[in-house]
């Protein structure tokens, strides 16, 4: 009886320091989310309204009409497509030359990859300016692909090696003997390794999206400027700070990362952890 | 062209093809800056005065070494690592633990748990920032139904830092709580049965058979955020107090970008980049030095 007794108390010991968890998880998300439907008067108000006692869409509009909101949008898109196409497409291949052949310096390659995830950005930052500055790039969508580049690359070529190290080569080695060349066995392998690049997409475009210190130090005015620098800029409108829309801003700027979230959730111990230690 | 198919069928050189293109790419945007910020720290180049640039040795270091404002921001990035690093770990790991027991709805609850890892560091600035607001944010008046009278969260100098890592605790415990989470799915069961069939405690169980086997897994999760944690604070502090009040929150990263491309004193911002990266390749040692054991 006296254990029985022990067992549900540990229960209920253990379900409710989960849910203690959940909650201060979800507070912040809820309180962004509840102020970006609340009605403008009660945003400033005292108390604060924990349930919105009004609804409203109004900061989901002005969002778009205080600042270019759909240009730093439509910008971020871009870059994060740009870099994308040059990761995933540089990088897969040369994952693959890494995960099939030996070469003078490949191993050397292979530990500044790993390295390269590690690598602070401002440790960079000042001279990739200079840089960008110097080939006629600030305020450009190029220019931030470029040094996204430094991030996504290194970070696409080590999940496509990870893919590609598992693949059988039977299949690459069939070509080979039904006389395809070693680029068709290459293009055997890639279509094997779809998945990879999917996930490799994926989290590549979380990390350019949600990238702020290159896009604050190459971008200005609505022809580059990303979402997150347009949104941190709505902190210097003078006197208060316009909260319902940023929290409005945010929320339209989460949607696709948690979109994409949901599909890549089964593969986030396998890229940060496995990636990691392996 | 006979010549370059003989190149394609040398092993070698097919390797090195493939892997070119990224690795131009990566001198490009990686490899030359980092050596061109080596070349910047050991010069002198304001460009705000419209200086040219000339070398100048290692005086840059030596200034900043003997500058109270360095000074003070290297006291802030240790005392953000020292605080920051255990309390994700102790939180991580105990959450890790409670949800690798036999519970139920165990998916949602890890899909719940680890979202605060997806959200961009500058919405985690945005969001904290409007939740430490004094009077309409909502913690001021949630830790008043305990009692406690209303805290300045970002503007009191002794309290800021603490809001930061608050902040920080928020976005990257879960980060340690994935790691250590996948590390305990690691641990072959057999080695629990047979201590259960030892009859041994709870305690004596995590003590003696869950700790030594994701210790190495742990200690790579500690060693990574305390490197992260050291040279990788920007867009939270950014966003959240901006480095102030009175410089109390800026750490290394956020003064070197202040210094090199706010007042665009390019060396001097470079030799305090350079340090962090001194000290990511020490740490970078230490974790290979692990993994490969």
């Amino acid at each position: 009886m006296q254990i029985r007794t022990k067992k549900i108390f540990g229960k209920i010991l253990i379900y409710s320091t989960i849910l203690l968890a959940l909650i201060v998880v979800l507070l912040p998300l809820y309180w962004s989310l509840s102020t970006s439907i609340k009605p403008a008067g009660r945003i400033l108000h005292i108390p604060i309204e924990f349930v919105p006692s009004g609804f409203t869409l109004e900061h989901y509009v002005n969002i778009f009409n205080i600042i270019p909101f759909s240009n730093y949008f439509l910008n971020s898109a871009i870059i994060t497509g740009g870099t994308l196409l040059i990761s995933l497409v540089f990088g897969s291949i040369a994952a693959y030359g890494l995960s099939r052949y030996k070469f003078p310096g490949s191993s050397g390659l292979l530990g500044l990859i790993i390295g390269a995830r590690m690598i602070p950005p401002i440790a960079f930052v000042i001279p990739l300016f200079l840089m960008i500055s110097s080939f006629g790039l600030l305020n450009t969508h190029l220019g931030v692909i470029l040094t996204h580049c430094s991030i996504v690359l290194p970070f696409t070529i080590w999940i496509m090696k990870g893919f590609f190290d598992e693949l059988p080569r039977d299949f690459e080695e069939a070509a080979l003997v039904d006389g395809c060349s070693r680029l068709g066995a290459l293009r055997v392998a890639l279509r094997l390794a779809l998945p990879g690049v999917f996930v490799a997409a994926i989290f590549g475009f979380i990390e350019s999206w949600n990238e702020f210190m290159f896009a604050l130090t190459i971008t200005s005015g609505p022809a580059s400027t990303t979402a997150t620098v347009g949104l941190v800029g709505l902190l210097e409108v003078p006197y208060l700070p316009p909260w319902g829309e940023i929290m409005a801003g945010v929320f339209l700027f989460t949607i696709p990362i948690f979109v994409l979230g949901y599909f890549a959730e089964k593969y986030m111990a396998r890229i940060y952890v496995v990636g990691t230690v392996k | 062209m006979y010549g370059f198919h003989r190149l394609l069928r040398s092993k070698k050189t097919l390797g090195m093809l493939f892997v070119l293109p990224a690795v131009v790419v990566l001198v490009l945007v990686f490899i030359y800056p980092l050596v061109y910020n080596a070349d910047l720290s050991l010069s002198e180049w304001n460009l705000a005065i419209g200086e040219e640039k000339h070398y100048v040795g290692l005086s840059n270091y030596s200034y900043n070494f003997s500058d109270p404002l360095f000074q003070k921001v290297l006291k802030n990035t240790l005392v953000f690592t020292a605080v920051s690093v255990p309390l994700e770990v102790v939180i991580g790991l105990g959450l890790a633990l409670l949800i690798s027991r036999k519970i139920r709805g165990r998916s949602i609850f890890l899909a719940i748990l680890i979202l605060p890892m997806m959200v961009a560091p500058v919405i985690v600035g945005l969001t904290w920032r409007w939740l430490y607001a004094w009077n309409y944010g909502l913690i001021n008046p949630l830790i008043g139904v305990f009692g406690v009278g209303s805290i300045n969260w970002l503007a009191d100098p002794s309290i800021a830092m603490f809001s930061v890592i608050i902040a920080d605790v928020w976005a990257m415990a879960p980060f340690v709580f994935l790691f250590c989470y996948a590390g305990l799915r690691m641990v072959p069961r057999e080695r629990y049965e047979s201590a259960e069939i030892d009859g041994v405690s709870s305690w004596q169980k995590f003590r003696h058979v869950t700790l030594p086997s994701i210790k190495g897994i742990l200690m790579i999760a500690i060693l990574i955020r305390a490197m992260d944690a050291f040279t990788k604070l920007f867009d939270v502090v950014y966003t959240l107090t901006g480095g102030g009040p009175a410089y109390a929150t800026t750490v290394l990263p956020v003064y070197a970008y202040r210094v090199g491309l706010k007042f665009f004193r390019l060396g001097k911002g470079a030799s305090i980049a350079m340090i962090t990266l001194v000290v990511t390749i020490i740490m970078i040692s230490i974790i290979w030095k692990m993994t490969k054991r």
